[in-house]
């Protein structure tokens, strides 16, 4: 039997014990068919639900252990959980993004941080850990934001797995995923699987972007953010919530004109929580406390270990499936419900053919060279397939080429109507349709005849 | 056999691939279809001072009715990457006399917060707008004062808001010149 | 910045700071306790939970207690650390190979949260059983690992500390055991009774609009509407708009209280009332008429709880819980309590109205539930004394948070495992599920199986190579027996390795031809076919423990575990099937 992996630099393990590290040189030289008996199982033998294309075996497993590179977003909650199975799973070539630092309350459920890692940034700290505790899996950080990186980066990865409590980058990553599939290249759709949780209950899904729902397709199921109207809080507050927004929507501004509110500053939450605990008490509201305060301006959800390592856990499963295809990928979304006895519902999230990002369609086009704007668009309100009547017409990066409204741009754009469409876009650019009697836009590639 | 071909193999059968490509953010292509599609009544103006930038703008009502005819009252529209699931933030820049706007150009409108919802778009914030100026509401004020001066005597606040508007006082308050 | 924090100031309450402000051991657990409050935290911190063997999921279990901050825990298990383990396990390292699995596990679970004592016992659990059984006792919850990676529990282990538990009598200590195989697991709670009174229910108000007590009305019906100006107007409370509509419909209607099917007429009335079309408090009113046309009652679980025999028969050895219960059915009979209901809950919803409106409006809603709760402390205290207790025997705060809660709550009673399994148990179920296409009963048959077959032979399904095949055949003829399945049909064959193949159905276009027969046989190949997935899937496993499977039992199992540590929220009562092909759970009675 051969090891895959290359065995690690013999050297001694300074605070071992000589007994200890012939433990750990023997554990180290352990053949990989008896370290993975467990996950080898599921990879040698076949399931009743095993698709056709399942392979298992030597190429499953070298394809597991050598070549698959993954994305992990997030190093929180989700993220410490997600970098632990994984690297348990076989995968040994782990990269994950965090933008946060360690702050003290991670601590009941981020396991791979301790007291002394206060301050220091997450995605370092989890990937020296799960380096220290899983000989073999290499676990490359980067300290920063999603955006900080282009296509080619996640191109890179062969797929990504997401452990956010941010709409904003999940929104962000899964539009860019959207926008890399390349119809011709089956290596540019890269599988997300996003993970979410809210105290006992959470949820589990797989993106194939262009394939499956996305992301944005399902942005209606999201709750609403709790916002109070502003009259209620200036005037008839009636809920300590409502004293503490008066407080950081409309006396924090007025009191500091130029500085920011920082959520993470206590001595700013201080001051919320006496401006707000003085008008409930003049006003005769039970509850404002310096917790509520916090939870309220931060917008705090409940978290906790188990229920991150449940989503967590169903998240890396499928990441384990889609790279062996050992058993069929969750189609496409699972809900978990833990605060009244146990309860689970797995359904397929159908796409929006309406969605921004995924939605829609893009229609090749055959334009005649020296066409004008204007009868392009002429052309475009006449074409029976369109239903369209009063069309703008926007340029691949969403500034206007011609646009109806608002009459500022009409101003600024109505001069593109007496120039040929070849003088401003290439043939093969994409142009972007909007029109009330779109569902939502319309994509044209022109290619000029 | 690599991942994403395995993927392929066990997904292709499914549903053929589209084609969508989106160059710009979701919220960026959202604004961009609100934005073409306004219908901007003739007392709304939209001013964009970076046009390459379509989430933040200005928007100058100058209504032709009630109270508030002659005036020129200016807002900020700043939209957040996560627009359409947050609704878009607007403020007024001058310190005017109104029921639902306060000293500080907080407007008190429920399509602005409570009762914001994704299938809204920028046009029904500048109709509510609009609307918030032909008829102030004076039973769920954010300016008090101006509320009761409403409920209690509709000529005296008629009066105030002229006042207001010309750069007057109402009470001890200084307001701003908002004439057209 | 908060994260900026020293180390001392994060982890040392030395830093003097302001009152108020939480100290470190409130922020590290904050996002927890704003689930289950302080209160749960020191039922958390009292807890000593012993986990029975050593592998993945157990640790990972742990792993989800010692975070939250439990008291402590032991680990139990005689066995030495093999590379299977230290592989699977993230709580061992390259140097534990060799080592006590009990202590290698305990060391590095410990330093999850400095606060948690942790034990290491390197006992067989057999041994234990042997010698004092009652030991296990001892603890408030087991926890017992159910892979075959450590060989030190197997089947009857499992079964064995489930009967010593058990036999603690009403005291039992809860139990919860796991068995999982590659992608699929079960998770079983036991324990004879759990009783909840903070169920957290999605809402918690009420009140009560139908039946109002005499301050509501007499405040709704003295309110004068015509004279209001047109703020005042728009911000009476909805709940007084409603209870004057109440008593005019009755009026109007002989004494009548409007129902469903005069839901129309009653908003008519309602609408009397109202002086512009966008007065926001009277559309709240609509949106909540059936506040008013359903009747409030006793909750059928409250009413049951107060049928139930234990609550009959209270004696001075009852737990609290019946003790209150009992109270709260004389207080629902109570002379001095006209509604015949339970008391009234002090909380409000919020709603558009005036801050003057609604403090009046909480305070009248105080004063009724403070004066319901002093009505039921009464009635506790006769119940005390009517089975021989102290007045004081129950604390003035627990009847209080009993009160607050008394409208949700729950007792679970729960069930020791049954050694043999029939259709009865599980036919119907099994009819559901060739209906979704899921696998959890079949699932459930198969670990049934699997345990008899360790139970027998001292190996798990799956585990020898060579009797690979022949043992899934042979727990699928089971399989059968269990579920009353007939004689395989003609379109089910085995191969040359005796594997179970089915054919696939023929003429699957030629439906207009289709006969009874084939419709049956249909359904009967299908039933086959996930039983037999099921059996495969769990020999295919062969009781190793995937990472990723441990990760989301010891999830499952952790939440379990909080829930009767805490006594907050619904546990599960009975057990949990993992499906992780498909990505789901299932949970049965049995």
């Amino acid at each position: 039997m051969t090891a895959i992996a290359s065995p690690p630099p013999l050297h001694r393990h300074p605070s071992l014990t000589s007994s200890q590290d012939q433990a750990r040189q023997r554990y180290l030289s352990t053949p990989d068919a008896e370290k993975y008996a467990a996950i080898d199982r599921v990879l040698d033998r076949r399931g009743g639900r095993t698709h056709e294309a399942f392979v298992g075996g030597q190429e499953t497993k070298e394809f597991l252990r050598k070549t698959c590179k993954i994305l992990v977003i997030g190093a929180g909650g989700l993220g410490c959980e997600i970098l632990q199975n994984l690297a348990l799973m076989g995968f040994r070539d782990i990269h994950v993004i965090d933008m946060d630092t360690i702050d003290i309350s991670n601590l009941n459920r981020q396991f791979l941080f301790r007291e002394a890692d206060v301050g220091k940034a997450k995605s370092i700290v989890a990937a020296e850990f799960v380096m220290k505790r899983v000989p073999g899996v290499k676990v490359t950080p980067y300290y920063g934001k999603i955006q900080d990186h282009d296509e080619a980066y996640y191109k890179s990865f062969n797929m990504i797995i997401t452990g956010l409590d941010s709409v904003e980058a999940r929104r962000w990553i899964n539009a860019t995923l959207v926008g890399m599939v390349d119809e011709d290249d089956p290596e540019s759709l890269k599988p997300l699987i996003d993970g979410g949780t809210e105290g006992f209950k959470g949820q589990a899904r797989v993106i194939l972007p262009t394939m499956s729902a996305c992301y944005e397709c399902s942005m209606d199921m999201l709750t609403p953010p709790t916002v109070f109207p502003i009259c209620t809080i200036a005037n008839t507050p009636r809920l300590p919530e409502h004293c503490i927004e008066w407080a950081s929507v409309l006396e924090w501004p007025k009191a500091f004109k130029d500085k920011k509110l920082d959520n993470d500053d206590p001595d700013h939450i201080e001051w919320l929580y006496q401006k707000a605990a003085d008008r409930a008490k003049q006003y005769g509201i039970e509850g404002v406390t310096w917790s509520l305060t916090q939870g309220v301006v931060k917008n705090i959800i409940p978290a906790i270990a188990s229920t991150n390592a449940i989503i967590a856990a169903a998240c890396c499963n499928e990441a384990f499936k889609l790279a062996t295809t050992s058993a069929p990928s969750l189609d496409n979304y699972t809900m978990y419900v833990g605060n009244d006895s146990i309860y689970a519902f797995t359904f397929k999230h159908e796409k929006n053919p309406e969605c921004p990002v995924c939605g829609g369609e893009t229609v090749d086009l055959k334009v005649k060279k020296g066409t004008k704007v204007e009868s392009f668009i002429e052309m475009l309100t006449e074409n029976q397939r369109f239903q369209i009547k009063k069309p703008s017409i926007s340029f691949g990066s969403g500034q206007p080429l011609f646009w109806q409204a608002p009459p500022q741009f009409y101003e600024q754009t109505k001069h593109n109507l007496e120039k040929d469409l070849d003088e401003l876009i290439a043939s093969g650019d994409e142009i972007t349709v909007t029109d009330k009697a779109l569902p939502f836009s319309l994509d044209l590639r022109i290619e000029f005849e | 056999m690599d991942t994403a071909t395995q993927i392929w193999t066990v997904k292709k059968d499914e549903q053929a691939a589209a084609k969508k490509k989106p160059k710009t953010s979701a919220a960026q292509v959202r604004v961009q279809k609100d934005l073409t599609e306004l219908d901007l009544p003739p007392t709304m103006k939209t001013d964009f001072p970076d046009p390459a930038n379509l989430l933040h703008f200005k928007i100058i009502l100058n209504p032709d009715e009630g109270f508030y005819k002659g005036g020129s009252f200016n807002f900020t529209v700043n939209i957040s990457p996560n627009y359409p699931h947050e609704a878009p933030k607007v403020k007024c820049t001058q310190k005017i006399y109104h029921p639902n706007l306060d000293l500080e150009g907080n407007v008190c409108l429920n399509i602005l917060r409570e009762d914001w919802k994704p299938v809204l778009s920028l046009n029904a914030v500048l109709v509510g707008l609009q609307y918030l100026f032909l008829e102030p509401n004076p039973d769920d004020p954010l300016n008090k004062d101006a509320a009761e001066d409403l409920r209690r005597n509709r000529d005296l606040f008629a009066k105030n808001v002229t006042n207001s508007m010309r750069g007057g006082s109402v009470g001890r308050e200084s307001f701003d010149k908002v004439l057209a | 910045m908060e994260d900026s924090v020293t180390l001392a100031e994060a982890t040392t309450d030395i830093q003097p700071i302001a009152s108020h402000r939480p100290d470190a051991k409130t922020r590290r657990y904050d996002r927890q306790l704003r689930l289950w409050a302080s209160s749960g935290q020191k039922s958390l911190e009292e807890a000593n939970v012993l986990l029975v063997g050593c592998d993945a999921a157990g640790c990972q279990a742990l792993k989800n207690l010692v975070l939250p901050g439990i008291a402590q825990f032991t680990i139990l298990t005689a066995s030495k650390v093999t590379a299977g383990d230290i592989s699977t396990n993230f709580f061992l390292l390259p140097e534990s190979l060799g080592g006590s699995l009990a202590e290698e596990a305990v060391r590095l679970l410990k330093e999850l949260n400095p606060s948690v004592q942790g034990h290491a016992d390197p006992r067989s659990a057999k041994q234990v059983l042997e010698e004092d059984p009652a030991w296990f006792r001892s603890f408030g919850l087991v926890i017992v690992c159910g892979s075959g990676e450590d060989a030190d529990v197997g089947a009857e282990v499992t079964r064995k500390i489930g009967k010593a538990l058990w036999e603690g009598g009403q005291e039992d200590t809860p139990m919860i055991s796991l068995r999982t195989s590659g992608f699929v697991a079960k998770v079983r709670t036991q324990f004879r009774e759990h009783c909840v009174i903070d169920t957290h229910p999605d809402h918690s108000h009420t009140l009560r609009i139908d039946t109002p007590f005499r301050a509501l009305e007499d405040y709704a019906l003295g309110l004068d509407l015509e004279s209001m100006d047109s703020m005042e107007h728009s911000h009476v409370p909805y709940v007084l708009l409603l209870v004057r509509a109440l008593r005019t419909f009755e009026k109007e209607n002989d004494g009548k209280r409007p129902i469903y099917d005069t839901t129309d007429a009653f908003k008519e009335v309602l609408a009397r009332e109202r002086k512009a079309l966008d007065e926001e408090n009277f559309a709240e009113a609509e949106g909540q008429v059936f506040a008013v046309t359903q009747i409030s009652e006793v909750p059928a679980g409250v009413k049951s709880l107060m049928d139930d025999p234990s609550c009959e028969g209270v004696s001075k050895d009852s737990k609290d819980f019946w003790l209150l219960v009992k109270a709260l059915k004389a207080f629902v009979a109570h002379p001095e309590n006209k509604s015949g209901l339970l008391p009234l809950s002090a909380s409000l919803p919020d709603m558009h109205t005036s801050t003057a409106s609604y403090i009046n409006l909480q305070n009248l809603y105080k004063k009724q539930a403070m004066a319901d709760a002093t009505l039921f402390k009464s009635c506790l205290k006769e119940v005390l004394s009517e089975v021989g207790l102290d007045g004081e025997a129950i604390s003035e705060g627990d009847a209080d948070e009993f009160v607050k809660h008394c409208h949700t709550l729950l007792c679970e009673r729960g069930s020791q495992p049954k050694e043999e399994l029939t259709a009865e148990d599980v036919a119907d179920d099994f009819l559901m599920e060739t209906f979704d296409l899921t696998h959890g009963v079949a699932l459930n048959i198969a670990f049934h199986l699997a345990e008899k077959h360790h139970l027998k032979t001292g190996t798990w399904p799956g585990t020898v190579e060579d009797e690979y095949h022949t043992v899934k055949a042979q727990m699928f003829d089971q399989a059968k027996a269990i579920l009353g399945m007939p004689e395989l049909g003609s379109n089910v064959d085995r191969d040359d390795d005796g594997r179970l193949f089915i054919r696939p159905e023929q003429d699957e276009d030629d439906m207009d031809e289709e006969t009874e027969e084939d419709v049956e046989r249909r359904e009967e190949t299908r039933k086959a076919k996930i039983v037999q997935d099921s059996i495969c899937e769990i020999c295919r496993g062969g009781m190793k423990v995937l990472p990723t499977t441990a990760a989301l039992v010891g999830g499952l199992v952790a939440q379990e575990a909080i829930k009767l540590i805490t006594k907050q929220y619904s546990p599960l009562n009975g057990t949990c099937i993992v499906d992780l092909v498909k990505g789901g759970m299932t949970r049965y009675p049995i």
